[in-house]
């Protein structure tokens, strides 16, 4: 494992989170080395490190994938451990093997845990041998063997996550194409084929565990977060504590994911996810061998800052001892996509023009973006995470809704108005959520603008071709330009 | 003067007058575009420009609304297709989209073959 001190950190990733990474070595007075794509150069992230590699052009697969390139900028920086981030090659367990092999300390888990849970169906069957309640499912995707599972199933792919690659059932007529569909889809996203089908829960809620081990032996679960809300089985709004997991259910659910974690010796920050049913039965989904997106709502709820966290443990100290054991506060985190709501949520593309931040009690947010930013095809279209806490789950929800009313990104669509809107509807207010309730749930449509918003907008189209008055600046009160009103081209 | 909303398609009619900012309201133009964002909701505002002799709007245009690489082609030139209609898939950022024609007709002319790359605003397919 390598776990030893060490003083300069190479943070393979981009973004929100390589800003996350990056902030928490330097409060822990680490030297910091970041990487960049040639179209990240002026990145956020990349002027936050105290050096920057350049690793090539935009494209993932030539420069935050090609994992001897990181390796390159480790050893010309002098960088002596490395921190993955989420996506990209986070979850490689070749790659941590190959930090590893060449003398770095490497912020993660051991590889073999990686790789143990990395394919799905190896996975399960560990599971089920430690005692770890798993959901009925087949690698044998023939018909007659799907019918003794019983339909609906979903169809995924065995080296997938995230989402990309998998298909609902409901009927042997859908069969054919589901399987074509996502072998296609887990060939591309993962250069990997291989499927496997499981029964698929009708309305169950995800929630999953937070785990963290240290290379002393010791296991803890740091709660759950409930992540039911989805959209195509990507996450949008995360919780912690769940609306409905009692103390009771909570150890529960812990010492299954404790039992999951130890059963492949893993060290530092790992998620187990399961499917809880209505009944309060829950079912091992998978294994996350990192650091999650939606890590913030445990640090809010908690009180704990998990990146500094798993340094600690990766120099190869022991977990505190003071950890709490049981929520402080209610933490709710929306998810700040590039996509247009009003048209199939299509990603978007663009330059941010720009952008304005919530603050305030309880809200953090963790971004990656500022005006100029360049919103590209090339990475994920995460631009940032919005979250609030407070001491109840309706105190936290109501900071968000103000918090994302007051996040501003002119210049590319995102879903900011939509995710505002979501939080109103009765169903979140109530907390009955389902993995499925997003396909359901009427959230209201954008309204059209308002007259004054229409007469104000006329107004400075017809000012700029000379047949109007232009807004007197001092109206618009704007931190960029002096006029919130501001005119590129 | 004439504003379309870029999300909805709505066009509305605005007469120009000197009138109050909305206070807290934040915008930027660029160029025929002016982005608003004002008590939570954010648009996009498009001047409609009226040029003598333009066609109305390229009506028969069905342009990518990102870009991608075609990843399947799902109907064939010459065919009949109803608003709906399946026509390519698109793929972008790892994830596969659909393209549906916007409204019934014939589809007259793919522009696009399986594999090519498209930038936003290319146009796809022409449904006469």
């Amino acid at each position: 494992m390598n776990a030893r001190p060490f003083r300069k950190v190479l943070v393979a990733n981009r973004g929100e989170i390589a800003v996350r990474v990056l902030t928490a070595c330097r409060t822990q007075g680490l030297a910091t080395v970041a990487v960049a794509s040639e179209a990240d150069v002026g990145a956020r992230h990349a002027r936050l490190a105290d050096e920057l590699v350049v690793l090539g052009p935009a494209p993932a697969r030539e420069s935050y994938l090609v994992a001897a390139k990181i390796l390159d900028a480790a050893r010309a920086t002098g960088a002596d451990a490395v921190h993955p981030g989420f996506g990209f090659l986070s979850e490689n367990g070749a790659f941590a093997r190959a930090v590893l092999d060449a003398g770095l300390v490497w912020i993660g888990p051991p590889p073999a845990a990686m790789e143990a849970m990395g394919l799905k169906v190896p996975s399960r069957e560990r599971m089920k041998a430690a005692g770890v309640p798993v959901v009925p499912g087949t690698h044998d995707l023939s018909p007659e063997h799907l019918a003794t599972i019983g339909l609906p199933v979903v169809i995924k792919a065995s080296a997938g996550g995230g989402g990309k690659g998998m298909r609902v059932v409901r009927s042997e007529g859908e069969l054919d194409a589901a399987i074509a569909s996502c072998r296609r889809e887990a060939e591309a996203a993962f250069g990997d084929p291989t499927l496997y089908a499981e029964r698929y829960l009708e309305h169950p809620r995800h929630v999953e565990i937070q785990v963290f081990g240290d290379v002393h032996g010791r296991v803890v679960a740091l709660g759950e977060r409930e992540c039911s809300l989805q959209r195509r089985h990507q996450k949008v709004i995360e919780e912690s504590p769940s609306p409905v997991v009692t103390p009771e259910l909570r150890a529960r659910m812990s010492e299954a994911a404790v039992a999951a974690a130890k059963a492949v010796g893993y060290v530092n920050a790992g998620t187990v996810e399961f499917l809880l049913d209505a009944d309060g039965s829950f079912y091992f989904l998978e294994m996350n061998t990192r650091l999650q997106v939606e890590h913030p709502v445990t640090e809010e709820a908690w009180g704990l800052d998990l990146v500094t966290l798993q340094l600690a443990v990766a120099a190869g100290q022991p977990l505190p001892q003071d950890l709490p054991e049981a929520p402080v506060a209610h933490a709710i985190e929306a998810r700040l996509y590039a996509e247009d709501p009003e048209n199939g949520f299509l990603p978007q593309v663009g330059t941010v023009l720009v952008y304005e931040e919530p603050g305030g009690p309880g809200v953090r947010v963790d971004s990656g973006i500022e005006a100029g930013s360049e919103i590209s095809v090339h990475y994920d279209p995460m631009l940032a995470k919005i979250v609030a806490k407070g001491r109840s789950r309706e105190e936290a929800r109501r900071r968000l809704v103000d918090a994302l009313g007051r996040t501003v990104v002119l210049g590319v669509a995102t879903n900011v108005s939509w995710l505002r809107r979501l939080l109103e509807t009765p169903e979140f207010i109530r907390g009955d959520l389902d993995t499925s309730l997003l396909s359901r749930l009427e959230v209201p449509a954008s309204p059209e603008p308002p007259p004054e918003i229409l007469a104000a907008v006329a107004g400075v189209h017809a000012a700029g071709d000379g047949r109007g008055v232009a807004p007197a600046p001092a109206a618009f009160p704007d931190p960029f330009a002096g006029g919130a009103f501001r005119v590129l081209a | 003067m004439r504003l379309k909303n870029l999300a909805t398609g709505t066009v509305h009619e605005v007469t120009v007058e000197r009138g109050e900012i909305p206070r807290g309201a934040r915008a930027v133009r660029d160029g025929l575009t002016t982005w608003v964002h004002f008590r939570g909701e954010t648009w996009r505002l498009a001047r409609v420009v009226e040029r003598p002799g333009a066609r109305e709007e390229e009506e028969h245009d069905l342009r990518a609304p990102m870009p991608g690489v075609v990843a399947r082609v799902l109907a064939e030139e010459g065919q009949a297709v109803e608003k709906g209609t399946p026509l390519l898939v698109l793929s972008a950022m790892k994830m596969e989209h659909e393209i549906r024609s916007p409204r019934p007709g014939r589809l007259v002319k793919l522009f696009r073959a399986v594999g090519e790359r498209v930038d936003m605003g290319d146009p796809l397919a022409e449904i006469g």
